[in-house]
């Protein structure tokens, strides 16, 4: 009888080297458990850490910006937004510039002669959409002819200066005195005004945070206290004027 | 009396051995498993829980941003009013070189000098003034005001133009304040 070392027999090794073959299989599931599912679970938890170091701190923006945003209606800045407002509009506020120096002019008793102004279009929604978005802001130029003693010009000026929509004057050209015949000097003077108005399309954005005040701003709030704001009445209804139904259709007035 | 022989007796001594070996090999095999399957439960474990953060941190995200939207013209409002400041405080700024400027060069010359024309240009930051002088020697004392280390400390960009002289006798001379570079040297 011959014995072949070399032809090898599952079976008789299953029963004779049991232990060895469970070892085998043991090291062959550890070494696929390994493989294919321990280090493909670690790449992903590791990925998922790193996007969550990503997304927690825009978390704790957005977050933070939703607290501001809730506590922003009470703030003393807020309750100013009104003021900025009418310091600088949104549109062209040529009634509003009309009714300041009128306001000023009476008083400080000074008279205004003439003025002269290129509006362009009338102050109107869609005005203000229209306007071109290169500068931050646009102005109104106004030409003016003043007569009055040369405090009541000195403190005109000063006043325009404080009306709401902001007025800068750019040009002065007072002229020499002439005697009244109760012996006042009066002058007359011709001003060149720049009215601002604000044109810049704002966007924004949910994850971009709330603008901060700087403390220039701030002080400029302060200061804005001091501008007069014209207060003009708004028109809520039509009347009919009292005209006739000259085309007779009922119910029409 | 019969004899035995037992031919598979070296066969069956290294089979026990063997034996012995394939159990400490299997202690040994079922140790390492028992490490590599706490591993797997760990890196398992460690994923879903880490899913879950994240996926709790995106609902979250979504539920504030839906929050933020909600006072959407709150912020709009707002970041218009920042802007509109922001712009305000810079015309406000050259203004108020402008106003003090003014204030200044009028209390400065009174009397036989006076203050007759006056332009400000907001883009160069500059302001000219017309000065009206009843003779020349007024105009001297003007000039010399106008050198004096009170005003060029104050206002260093001084330049004089156009003088001329009227039928009256009177002299006028424009002055231009350069108020930017005032605002650098502060």
């Amino acid at each position: 009888m011959t014995f072949d070392h070399e032809d090898f027999n599952l079976r008789i090794f299953l029963t004779t080297r049991r232990s060895f073959a469970i070892s085998l299989l043991l090291g062959a599931v550890g070494l696929l458990l390994v493989l294919f599912a321990i280090i493909p679970q670690l790449k992903e938890a590791y990925g998922v850490y790193q996007q969550i170091g990503e997304e927690k701190p825009k978390l704790e923006k957005l977050l933070a910006k939703k607290l501001e945003l809730e506590n922003l209606v009470y703030t003393p800045e807020y309750a100013q937004i009104s003021r900025v407002n009418a310091a600088l509009p949104s549109k062209k506020p040529l009634l509003e510039l009309l009714s300041g120096l009128n306001a000023i002019s009476s008083q400080t008793g000074v008279s205004i002669d003439s003025f002269d102004l290129s509006p362009g279009l009338i102050a109107s929604e869609s005005a203000e959409t229209q306007v071109a978005a290169t500068a931050a802001y646009d102005k109104l130029a106004l030409n003016l002819k003043l007569t009055g003693t040369f405090e009541s010009i000195q403190e005109f000026m000063v006043q325009l200066e404080r009306i709401s929509p902001f007025t800068t004057i750019t040009l002065l050209d007072l002229s020499d005195p002439t005697l009244a015949l109760d012996g006042t000097k009066f002058q007359s003077a011709e001003l060149e005004t720049e009215t601002y108005y604000f044109t810049q399309p704002i966007r924004v954005t949910i994850d971009s945070p709330l603008p901060k005040l700087s403390a220039v701003d701030q002080k400029t709030l302060i200061d804005l206290e001091q501008f007069s704001v014209t207060d003009l009445p708004i028109q809520t209804e039509i009347r009919g004027g009292g005209l006739d139904d000259l085309f007779g259709v009922k119910g029409l007035f | 009396m019969s004899k035995t022989i037992n031919f598979v007796q070296d066969r069956r001594k290294s089979l026990s051995l063997s034996e012995q070996q394939d159990q400490i090999l299997l202690r040994k095999m079922v140790r390492i498993f028992i490490v590599i399957f706490v591993f797997f439960v760990v890196a398992l474990g460690s994923r879903l829980f880490l899913s879950r953060e994240f996926a709790q941190i995106i609902v979250k995200q979504q539920t504030t941003r839906a929050s933020i939207s909600q006072q959407e013209s709150i912020e709009r409002e707002f970041s218009i009013f920042s802007h509109k400041l922001t712009h305000i405080s810079s015309l406000w700024g050259k203004r108020q070189n402008k106003q003090e400027a003014v204030a200044f060069f009028m209390r400065l010359f009174s009397g036989d000098t006076t203050v007759s024309g006056l332009s400000y240009s907001a883009e160069t930051e500059a302001l000219t003034f017309r000065l009206k002088t009843s003779s020349v020697f007024v105009l001297e004392n003007a000039l010399t005001t106008l050198a004096s280390p009170s005003v060029t400390e104050a206002y260093p960009g001084i330049s004089k133009s156009q003088l001329s002289r009227g039928e009256d006798a009177s002299y006028n001379l424009n002055v231009t304040v350069a108020l930017g570079s005032v605002e650098s040297n502060q």
